[in-house]
């Protein structure tokens, strides 16, 4: 198989998302930043509190702080990756820029597989920066370097992106399918906000490490079950000449 | 070698580059072959039962009202949408089903260029160049081609946003033929040009079709364009296809044809009455000014016949205009029978 036109199509993807998700991102950032800084502010140790008690606040902030860094991670991707993967798909549809892509002879599928992964690239990125950013703020009021355990930096780097790119991939099929449906905008605005909501119920609860590994497992099955449906996906709903003249 | 005013320079076809890349299509007699093609859209019939052939290296025009199911079938050949009856061959391939075969051998130009408006010329032929399977290196030097042939060369790092609607035109006919295609399918492509990009995108479109033998299958709205470029025409109405053949052919097709005949000075129109109404051959006549008459003959009656008849009634004339049958009258004259065909 050629693999030059799907990669043609990721650098193209790459360079919309820059181009027109500058926005999102820029949104997505603040938001989540705004939400994990709680943490850092409430550093400052209340006067009163000595000996066991300071100890004891101390080991908590930390531990909310660490718990913060997949929330930072995943909120940042879903919340603008979302958004920027449906407009992606959106414009190529009523921009009538997919009909020459699919008379190239590329499938539906590369195309959705290119969008999603240039999204999940340009997130990932944004991700790593805004994380440095969060543990270089905390190693400042520290007054230390201030490392998440190996626990977070995987549930950050790993477990969060694969939510993050299941969604992704889930919107992307939806989006390619019913452009103009009403549920699409239903399922854009509610997705993240029940998505970000069940997974900080869950970190919660004890038992990270199995909860990780269900969670990175449930969504490499979401991945793989949007991968097949998008082979099913006719090219003329893909094009968009159904539902955009 | 060919040197155009605005497209410049222009590559003999040579050893046709696609079979090159091995696109796997033989070169079948029909570029294009439609066998009772049809397509519902719900209860719309947008297309029904059409056939035809389009021969290889043939420059055919398809014409029709709005709404005939002219996009609708260039949808059906681009394997775009799929048939709800019968099948659409594109050299030699199923277009349904062998999409991507077919995607590597044909050009496309829509009403709609479909350009990244957001990125320069040169990323958008770039960008197509790799999707149809070049190499970065071969892309790159096709494109720069292709641009100092479509005049945009010294415009090439501009965003198409910037572009005027001439210029996008011809950087869509640019993409078109990024891949060396044995077929190109036009929808459109000369409306919104100045008379200058027109002219050479006519040329261009006819030499691709003489020297290369690329087949071309245009649809247009401008019937002078197709009567021009076209030795054949196929006519649309109501998703049926009416009419096919050549275009000689279909203007010798009708019953009637016209001469437009203007008097001298002093002839009085009673007397020009009498005499035509005693000619035989005169199917009938219509006064479209004062001192000019249009004669509709029936078929095989020469103009000279009517002349004749004139002289012999001792009207003098001024001026005699064979007006024969245009291509309009041709498709005028299809497209309402069809809608007698239908009303009846």
């Amino acid at each position: 198989m050629n693999a030059g036109p799907f990669w043609a199509l990721v650098r193209k993807d790459i360079m919309e998302t820059l181009r027109t998700g500058g926005l999102h991102i820029a949104m997505s950032v603040l938001g989540a930043s705004g939400f994990a800084l709680i943490p850092v502010m409430t550093r400052p140790r209340p006067l009163h509190m000595q000996g066991a008690e300071a100890a004891a606040y101390r080991a908590a902030l930390n531990a909310a702080t660490n718990a913060q860094m997949p929330l930072l991670a995943f909120w940042i991707m879903t919340f603008a990756g979302v958004s920027i993967v449906s407009n992606l798909m959106t414009r190529e549809k009523t921009r009538k820029t997919m009909i020459p892509i699919l008379c190239s002879g590329v499938t539906p599928r590369a195309v959705w597989a290119a969008k999603v992964s240039a999204v999940f690239a340009v997130t990932y990125v944004v991700v790593l920066v805004a994380l440095g950013l969060y543990i270089g703020g905390i190693s400042v009021i520290e007054r230390g370097l201030s490392l998440p355990t190996l626990k977070w930096t995987i549930a950050s780097l790993v477990v969060a992106p694969l939510v993050s790119l299941a969604s992704f991939g889930v919107v992307g099929i939806i989006v390619m399918l019913f452009t103009h449906a009403w549920f699409v905008a239903v399922l854009l605005s509610m997705s993240p906000l029940v998505l970000s909501s069940v997974w900080y119920r869950l970190l919660g609860a004890q038992h990270h490490a199995r909860l990780f590994t269900m969670s990175s497992m449930v969504c490499l099955v979401v991945i793989a079950t949007c991968w097949a449906l998008a082979g099913l996906v006719p090219r003329e709903r893909a094009s968009g000449v159904l539902e955009c003249d | 070698m060919w040197i155009h005013p605005i497209y410049g320079r222009i590559e003999p076809a040579g050893e046709p580059p696609i079979s090159q890349t091995g696109d796997g299509l033989t070169m079948a007699e029909y570029a294009i072959e439609t066998i009772g093609l049809g397509r519902r859209f719900g209860r719309i019939e947008a297309l029904a039962d059409v056939s035809l052939t389009v021969p290889t290296g043939e420059l055919v025009g398809l014409i029709g009202p709005n709404g005939a199911g002219k996009t609708t079938l260039i949808m059906l050949l681009l394997g775009i949408l799929r048939p709800s009856n019968g099948k659409a061959l594109v050299l030699g391939a199923d277009a349904t089903y062998e999409f991507s075969r077919v995607g590597s051998a044909v050009g496309v130009v829509l009403d709609v260029h479909g350009l990244y408006e957001g990125l320069t010329a040169l990323q958008n032929l770039l960008f197509f160049g790799e999707l149809f399977g070049l190499s970065r290196e071969a892309a790159s030097q096709r494109a720069s081609e292709l641009l100092r042939t479509a005049g945009l060369w010294n415009r090439r790092h501009d965003r198409v946003a910037a572009y005027s609607k001439g210029m996008k035109q011809r950087l869509a006919i640019a993409r078109s033929l990024m891949h060396h295609p044995r077929l190109l399918i036009m929808d459109e492509p000369i409306s919104g040009l100045d008379p200058e990009s027109r002219r050479a995108t006519k040329d261009l479109i006819k030499r691709l079709a003489q020297d290369q033998s690329v087949t071309v299958l245009l649809s247009s709205h401008s019937l002078a364009d197709i009567e021009e470029l076209c030795s054949k025409v196929a006519i649309l109405s109501k998703g049926r296809l009416v009419a096919y053949d050549t275009v000689s052919s279909l203007r010798q097709s009708r019953d009637v044809s016209f001469i437009r005949i203007t008097l001298a000075r002093g002839q009085g129109r009673a007397s020009v009455d009498t005499v035509l109404a005693s000619i035989k051959g005169v199917a009938e006549y219509s006064w479209i000014a004062e001192d000019t008459v249009q004669v509709a003959m029936a078929r095989g009656v020469g103009s000279s016949e009517v002349l004749r008849g004139l002289a012999l009634g001792s009207i003098e004339l001024r001026e005699v205009r064979e007006m024969g049958n245009t291509l309009e009258d041709v498709f005028l004259s299809a497209v309402d029978e069809e809608k007698e065909a239908n009303q009846g």
